[in-house]
């Protein structure tokens, strides 16, 4: 879902810059020792899983997981996909490196946006389902949001809208089910096992700190 | 520290899973044979890029040719002009690649099968990108035994004994060059696909620099905590 060199306009690549530096400040203030390790740790997972490729049929798909760590890490998902584009970019040419910067908005923007679904959790009571159904939603919802940017810069750059949204989405939907399958799993699993370490635990926060 | 060992094992669990470890990037190969171009595309996993976007530039970057790849990501052109071409394969959705041929590359416009297309001088080397580079053209006859060819063409094969050592020679190159170029063309291939792979060491290294990252803000932190 990377986008490559030489095909987008300037003012968009400028944009994508200027759109990272402000969420890069934004999500990174306040970050406690804590978090640290944890943000390295989601950052080395996103690098890694982008790079695997698993074949299905004839095709062969390969994970986003910036829902993941959208459900993880919250906002300071940000600087974790930040870091790890940057990386795919200098270290294998995914993506350019003029484009560094749409594709932390696209890659870490859906990450913000699986994390709001998954804040969401707290206005409903289904039990013990919940934590999978809304992992499984901020799965969809990472890569959903991602495709929807990524026509968005290639709309500004001349393409057709819907047609080039459309296709972005289709690509991905066997994509799209099966992270929501293991993003909800991994939600459920983390809720029994390490509550903590979901993000927006709020009341745990306030106990662990008091 | 619990919870970050076993976020570590699921990491290095999933290295199991790298069956193949390529990008969905687009790649793409172009070389010249005679006076036609062959391009060539491939996704990093193997398959082709159908139905793309070729387009061929000169150096001012005035577009010289446009056209779309077949159902193998193949595409051939004759040589528009003898200049240096850039090549830009779009298969859309923000996967783009592109491959310049350098001038030296082309052999103009003559036809593949004549022999006399050259006089002189040639080298043939491998350069580090793997690609077969340049012919250099020393020959100033080169009009001349072209006219000639024209002339003696059809009955070639019985006046082959009358040609000049600097005939024989430059036929004798010419017909090394074509083997030579197709013998090495899949090793050029498969080395242009081996560099741009991307390695389970890269990977590594990769980690290795996001812990490092880890490290050094963990030790700014602390210093500002005590």
């Amino acid at each position: 879902m990377h986008i490559a060199d030489g095909i987008l306009s300037a003012p968009v690549l400028a944009a994508g810059f200027g759109g990272t530096a402000i969420l890069a400040a934004v999500t990174m203030r306040k970050m406690d020792h804590e978090e640290i390790p944890k943000v390295s740790v989601m950052s080395a997972l996103f690098f890694v899983v982008n790079l695997i490729h698993i074949p299905i049929g004839p095709t062969s798909i390969h994970f986003i997981m910036n829902g993941l760590v959208g459900v993880i890490l919250g906002k300071k998902a940000f600087p974790a996909i930040m870091l790890g584009v940057i990386l795919q970019a200098f270290l294998f040419g995914f993506g350019g490196v003029t484009v560094i910067g749409v594709n932390c908005v696209m890659l870490g923007g859906g990450a913000l946006a699986a994390y709001f679904i998954w804040q969401l959790r707290h206005r409903f009571l289904l039990g013990d389902r919940l934590e999978m159904i809304f992992g499984a939603l901020a799965g969809v919802t990472g890569i959903f949001v991602s495709g929807v940017i990524l026509a968005l810069a290639l709309f500004l750059t001349g393409e057709e809208f819907l047609a080039t949204a459309g296709y972005a989405l289709t690509a991905h939907i066997p994509a799209l089910i099966i992270e929501a399958i293991v993003v909800g799993a991994c939600a459920s699993f983390l809720k029994k096992t390490k509550p903590d370490l979901l993000s927006g635990q709020v009341r745990k926060r306030i106990l662990k700190t008091s | 520290m619990k919870k970050i060992c076993s976020l570590l094992m699921v990491l290095f669990i999933s290295f199991g899973f790298i069956t193949n470890t390529y990008a969905h990037k687009v790649q793409m190969f172009a070389y010249p044979e005679g006076d036609t171009v062959f391009v060539e595309g491939y996704f990093a996993d193997g398959k082709k890029p159908k139905k793309s976007e070729v387009m061929v530039y000169d150096n001012g970057g005035k577009v010289l040719f446009s056209g779309v790849t077949d159902d193998e990501g193949k595409l051939s052109f004759k040589i528009p002009q003898k200049t240096d071409l850039r090549v830009t394969l779009n298969a859309g959705m923000g996967h783009k690649a592109e491959y310049t041929l350098p001038a030296s590359e082309l052999n103009g416009s003559n036809p593949p099968l004549l022999p006399f297309s050259k006089g002189g001088e040639k080298k043939m080397a491998l350069d580090k990108g793997g690609e077969t580079k340049g012919v250099v053209n020393k020959g100033g006859d080169k009009n001349e035994a072209l006219s000639k060819v024209e002339l003696t063409e059809k009955g070639r094969a019985s006046q082959i004994s009358q040609l000049d050592e600097a005939q024989v020679q430059a036929i004798v190159e010419k017909a090394v060059e074509r083997a030579v170029g197709e013998a090495i063309k899949p090793l050029v291939r498969s080395f242009t696909e081996m560099t741009q792979k991307n390695s389970l060491t890269t990977i590594i290294g990769g980690i290795g620099y996001i812990f490092g990252f880890m490290g050094i803000a963990l030790y700014f932190k602390s210093r500002k905590g005590s």
